[in-house]
């Protein structure tokens, strides 16, 4: 199946793109997704969000607009046509 | 101690300027800014007071960390009783003004009366002046700064003041100070604008002293690095600024659009903060006085206009909230709203109001004289209307009176987003729960920084909370209320709490100061100061049915997107608030309750 993931705030501004898509045979976890998305894009993104396998605290990670930390966090599976959004540790308004 | 032990007194009416002390002991029991104007305001001022008569005051109170190197201390307070909410009102800025305001040798000044024309207050440490305005009058407040910092002739000076919408009496107007920083909220400009007081101009180099100045600066140091460090005051704000937020709220479906009828906006690509870096308009960031953070976007748009912003909330109001989708209009309307005074938030909100109004057929074409149609989505119309409300001429008489009075004077004040008549700002509360009982029972009306909630609830700080469960929210709410009370009345910005604890205030102000408050104690007076403000408020005619959400967030469901078919559980939240406060069915503290803040 095709995801695609969208990429927000300095992760989108230092890497220059807004998203990518990524093809996989089978069902697999929001973490597998990262390791996916930093062998296409030659650009290891993992520590930036993940410190001690843990996700980040204010690292945001959403399937489908809602935040993985309330699901099964990086083990979390994703679904088909699901929309994944990353967000590294952003600000307040 | 980092008192002055100051407070200048200025008698508009009478033109007498008197210098008074400032008592040590209510200093420890509120510390300074919010806190403290707001002890000296409820003191002396009927809350009944009409809020544009003469009768009502103004105070400008620095914090007790203004002018010392604590990150982000350079903070100052307007608080007087609001003309748009009828509660009281705090309103707080950054910039340089607040430093050099207390570099004057005083803490606190309170404007009394109504100055028969217009003046302006000049003050350093030897003398203070009331000299005329009249020149000054109708100018913006970029040509104010300007005229003044020439008349006067010192460039360190620092000018506060109001444009055109606070000197025509708009509900919705701010004080500006350096040129771009605005005490934005609860129409404070106003009040000043009903006093005859354009500006206030101030210069000065006294020093302020700190009573353990060794371990201050170590601590200080401690607080830099933490700040430095986090993801969010290190990395996120500074590149981003808070504008970071568009595509995350968005995500969330808590972005409200089209006056709240939905909770996504289509085109947020095109408005965002990542935008805003991608069309090329941001120059840099820059930072306030003594901030390690850096935040204020410096903005250069195509067709060579500078300024500052635009910010999350202004963004949004002038963006999704009426379905515009041109940065570059947006941005001009943030410049726009800086010049003539005008509350960005509320004008923004207001002109959404006024579209749907239109929209449903209430608005008629013929009042519009001929100005563009007030559609969602029409970029022209945002320009046009924010001149015609800072200026008050036509239809921007009634869009000068805030969104409440406006769909009010249509006979539909359920098309008002606005809680206690002030204008909400960014963030859905049926996709939020605790940031919406925040909202309910804000002492200032429809705002987001005197709990913010998104940080727990969306961004995960200090910890993530799921936005959609009720369980512990009021607790949060609370705590977030009294903290912030201290963080407003210390003279800091509310950003440092991204990285900065209870304890982290605590020490900060105890090297300073010399209080040696323990947290328990700082809490406790930041409980203080939330009831001392509700205590003014219900002797001012509130009730708990102000502590409310508008219809449409509590009765219609989200229509699509990741935060469809919730509204808001007020219902299921305010009992449990109340009871955990302390105050009874009907949201009155109790007695136990004042005796053990020192209130009663």
């Amino acid at each position: 199946m095709k995801i695609q993931v969208k990429l927000f705030a300095t992760l989108r501004l230092n890497l220059g793109i807004s998203s990518i898509e990524i093809e996989t045979d089978n069902s697999i976890t929001i973490m597998e997704v990262l390791e996916l998305v930093s062998t296409k894009l030659d650009n290891d993104i993992i520590p930036e969000l993940i410190e001690d396998r843990k996700i980040k605290v204010g690292t945001i990670i959403l399937i489908n607009g809602k935040d993985v930390l309330h699901a099964q966090k990086l083990k979390t599976m994703i679904t088909e046509d699901c929309e994944i959004s990353i967000f590294p540790p952003v600000g307040g308004g | 101690m980092t008192y002055h032990g100051k407070i200048l007194r200025i008698n508009l009416s009478t033109r007498k300027i008197k210098t008074e002390e400032l008592s040590q002991e209510l200093t420890r029991m509120y510390i300074g800014g919010r806190g403290l104007g707001s002890k000296i305001f409820s003191d002396e001022v009927d809350p009944k007071v009409d809020p544009l008569s003469p009768e009502n005051k103004l105070i400008f109170a620095t914090g007790a960390l203004t002018s010392t190197i604590a990150p982000t201390g350079g903070r100052y307070m307007v608080v007087t009783k609001s003309p748009l909410t009828s509660t009281i009102a705090s309103s707080n800025s950054g910039g340089f003004f607040g430093n050099k305001l207390k570099s004057t040798g005083y803490d606190v000044l309170i404007f009394e009366g109504k100055a028969e024309n217009p003046c302006y207050l000049y003050l350093d440490e030897e003398k203070s002046e009331l000299r005329d305005a009249t020149h000054l009058w109708g100018k913006d407040s970029h040509e104010t700064t300007d005229i003044l910092m020439n008349e006067v002739g010192e460039k360190t000076a620092k000018v506060a003041c109001i444009g055109p919408s606070g000197e025509n009496l708009s509900l919705i107007s701010g004080v500006m100070n350096d040129r771009n920083r605005a005490a934005g909220r609860s129409g404070v400009g106003a009040v000043m604008g009903s006093k005859n007081l354009k500006a206030i101009i101030v210069s000065g180099k006294k020093k302020t002293l700190i009573d353990d100045k060794e371990a201050f600066k170590t601590a200080v140091k401690q607080r830099v690095k933490m700040l430095k460090e986090h993801g969010v005051t290190g990395q996120g704000l500074p590149a981003l600024g808070t504008k970071v937020l568009d595509n995350i709220i968005n995500s969330i479906g808590a972005y409200p659009t089209r006056n709240f009828q939905k909770s996504q906006f289509e085109f947020v690509d095109e408005v965002s903060g990542e935008a805003l870096v991608e069309k090329g308009y941001l120059i840099k960031n820059a930072a306030c006085f003594a901030c390690p953070i850096a935040c204020t976007r410096i903005v250069e748009l195509p067709q060579g206009k500078k300024g500052e912003g635009p910010e999350y909330e202004p963004g949004w109001a002038f963006g999704a909230l009426c379905e515009v989708k041109d940065l570059n209009t947006i941005t001009q309307a943030n410049f726009l709203c800086n010049e003539l005074g005008l509350d960005s938030i509320s004008a923004g909100v207001t002109i959404a109001t006024a579209m749907e109004l239109y929209e449903r057929g209430y608005i008629k074409k013929e009042e519009l004289e001929k100005g563009p149609e007030l559609k969602f989505g029409n970029a022209e119309a945002i320009l046009y209307y924010i001149k015609k409300m800072g200026n008050k001429e036509g239809i921007g008489a009634k869009l000068a009176q805030g969104s409440y009075r406006l769909a009010e004077s249509y006979g539909h004040p359920e098309y008002s987003m606005t809680v206690k008549k002030m204008e909400i700002p960014a963030y859905d509360p049926r996709g939020i729960q605790g940031h919406g009982l925040g909202y309910a029972t804000n002492n200032r009306g429809g705002c987001h920084v005197r709990s913010y909630m998104i940080s727990p609830e969306v961004l995960g700080t200090p910890e993530k909370l799921d936005p959609q469960v009720l369980e512990g929210k009021p607790e949060w709410v609370k705590t977030l209320q009294d903290l912030t009370a201290v963080i407003d009345s210390s003279g800091l910005c509310l950003f440092t709490s991204f990285a900065m604890g209870a304890p982290d205030y605590t020490e900060l102000l105890n090297k300073a100061t010399g209080f040696n408050y323990s947290v328990e104690e700082l809490m406790l007076t930041g409980e203080r100061i939330w009831n001392l403000e509700r205590q003014f408020n219900l002797n001012a005619g509130l009730t708990t049915d102000d502590d409310t959400l508008p219809k449409r967030l509590l009765e219609d469901p989200i229509p699509s997107g990741p935060s469809k078919g919730h509204v808001h559980r007020l219902g299921e939240l305010l009992p449990h608030y109340y009871k955990i406060r302390g105050w009874s069915k009907d949201g009155i503290p109790s007695n136990e309750k004042l005796k053990e803040l020192s209130l009663l």
